[in-house]
């Protein structure tokens, strides 16, 4: 038990991150303020000005400081290519692993009927707008691999037959250095039945 | 009821997952021989998980738990057989029958026939089968497994059976009685006797023949489901923006 209140007021608010429980909340409330009290004034600083700060782009969703993000105001992006995911992070491994030079939709989530999430919730009356634009020419849909994922991949993927626009599906596959014999059986036919011609 | 011990190789099919702590995920699975289980799969959410790409709605899974009370937890998850992939446009009435399971079975409430019922509507769903007539039959023998059994093939106050060109009023908890045009009853759905028997006897039906019965049975499932609607049946994931 925490000889003062307030220290056991950080060890609890510590708690709120992903992973950490009691007992690494304390390591870290205790590492603070014993050996590193600047940081942590640059970290409480920080996290307030992030919170009241960002908020969410006009254009893809995203999360940004600004009205615009960087990403889909810059004038070297290709603006008739959009690319649909899920979250920021999905966006982050994409722009980190491709040389896509598109522009995206970020869904801040996926349809998920059964939770009550359907499309007004993922921002889809904004996606149709920016569809009715008439500037998008290829929507590339890369929602994950999952039952929801695919089910917000054909919503989308029916929003842009409506209006005339080609509709893309990422690929599903092998990962690269693996073995077929230790691959879900799942992966795998799908993997088969959307092989490529070499 | 619950599991006490360890079970080995259960044939079932996840029907929803919620997010359990920071990397686990709650599974809702519809199981052969014990019914409707809460399973928590540990750790399933990183990276390194043994588990990854199996633990999916409509995939046919063997499953192994272990433990006793409310949740047990998952020791193995493997495919059975063949996966089935549900189509994108079908994948909005998978999510429905999922629903209507989570809504009308309790935990721990064994029923092979609605596990077998299915197994075999995830599969037609999968196919080119008529989407509607699977839905409908579906429900049917889901009231029918359940205690609520619809009767379509005569009528409650004559016995008499239902006549293919006749109208008929289905009244609530009770079933289907000779239309008077003179006592309208508002309480009551009117459908065609055609309808009914198509239900009844789970054949093809035409476009109005569908309407009405879809109408029918969201009139009568909503009696069981306390008021609350459907998800899934949620208009705007109908309607393409």
């Amino acid at each position: 038990m925490p000889t003062s209140p307030l220290i056991g007021r950080l060890i609890e608010a510590l708690r709120c991150l992903p992973g950490v429980g009691p007992k690494s909340a304390q390591r870290m409330a205790f590492q603070l303020l014993e050996r590193d009290r600047e940081s942590a004034r640059v970290l409480a600083h920080t996290l307030l000005e992030a919170m009241e700060r960002i908020g969410h782009c006009s254009e893809c969703r995203t999360l940004s400081e600004r009205e615009v993000c960087e990403l889909c105001g810059s004038s070297h992006r290709n603006r008739s290519q959009l690319c649909i995911v899920e979250t920021p992070a999905d966006q982050q491994a994409i722009e980190q692993a491709t040389d896509y030079r598109g522009v995206y939709f970020v869904l801040m989530g996926h349809l998920s009927p059964l939770d009550g999430i359907g499309p007004l919730e993922l921002g889809l009356d904004k996606l149709a707008l920016r569809l009715d634009s008439g500037e998008i020419q290829e929507v590339i849909l890369a929602t994950n691999p999952t039952v929801e994922g695919e089910a917000t991949a054909h919503y989308v993927a029916e929003m842009a037959q409506k209006r005339g626009v080609k509709a893309t599906r990422i690929a599903h596959g092998i990962p690269i250095g693996s073995e077929l014999e230790y691959v879900s059986s799942s992966t795998l036919s799908h993997a088969f039945s959307g092989r490529g011609k070499v | 009821m619950s599991s006490d011990h360890r079970i080995q190789l259960q044939a079932g099919y996840i029907l929803h997952q919620y997010d359990y702590r920071d990397s686990s995920l709650l599974l809702e699975v519809l199981t052969h021989d014990y019914g409707r289980v809460g399973i928590v799969a540990r750790g399933v959410k990183r990276e390194k998980s043994k588990f990854h790409g199996v633990l999916q709605p409509f995939i046919p899974l063997f499953l192994s738990w272990s433990g006793r009370g409310e949740l047990v937890t998952l020791s193995q998850a493997e495919p059975a057989g063949k996966p089935i992939t549900l189509p994108g446009k079908r994948l909005l009435s998978g999510f429905y029958i999922n629903e209507l399971l989570m809504r009308l079975l309790p935990r721990y409430d064994p029923h092979a026939e609605i596990f077998e019922l299915y197994e075999l509507t995830v599969a037609s769903l999968a196919t080119e089968n008529d989407e509607e007539v699977c839905l409908r039959h579906f429900e049917c023998k889901l009231l029918q497994a359940i205690g609520y059994g619809l009767i379509l093939d005569h009528e409650v106050e004559s016995g008499t059976p239902i006549e293919p060109l006749n109208h008929y009023q289905y009244v609530l908890e009770r079933g289907p009685v000779q239309k008077l045009e003179s006592q309208p009853n508002h309480e009551a759905i009117t459908i065609s006797g055609r309808t009914l028997l198509g239900l009844h006897n789970n054949t093809a039906l035409d476009v109005d023949a569908r309407r009405e019965a879809k109408r029918m049975m969201r009139a009568i499932l909503a009696e069981y489901l306390g008021g609350k609607p459907m998800n899934s049946a949620n208009p705007d994931l109908h309607k393409v923006l």
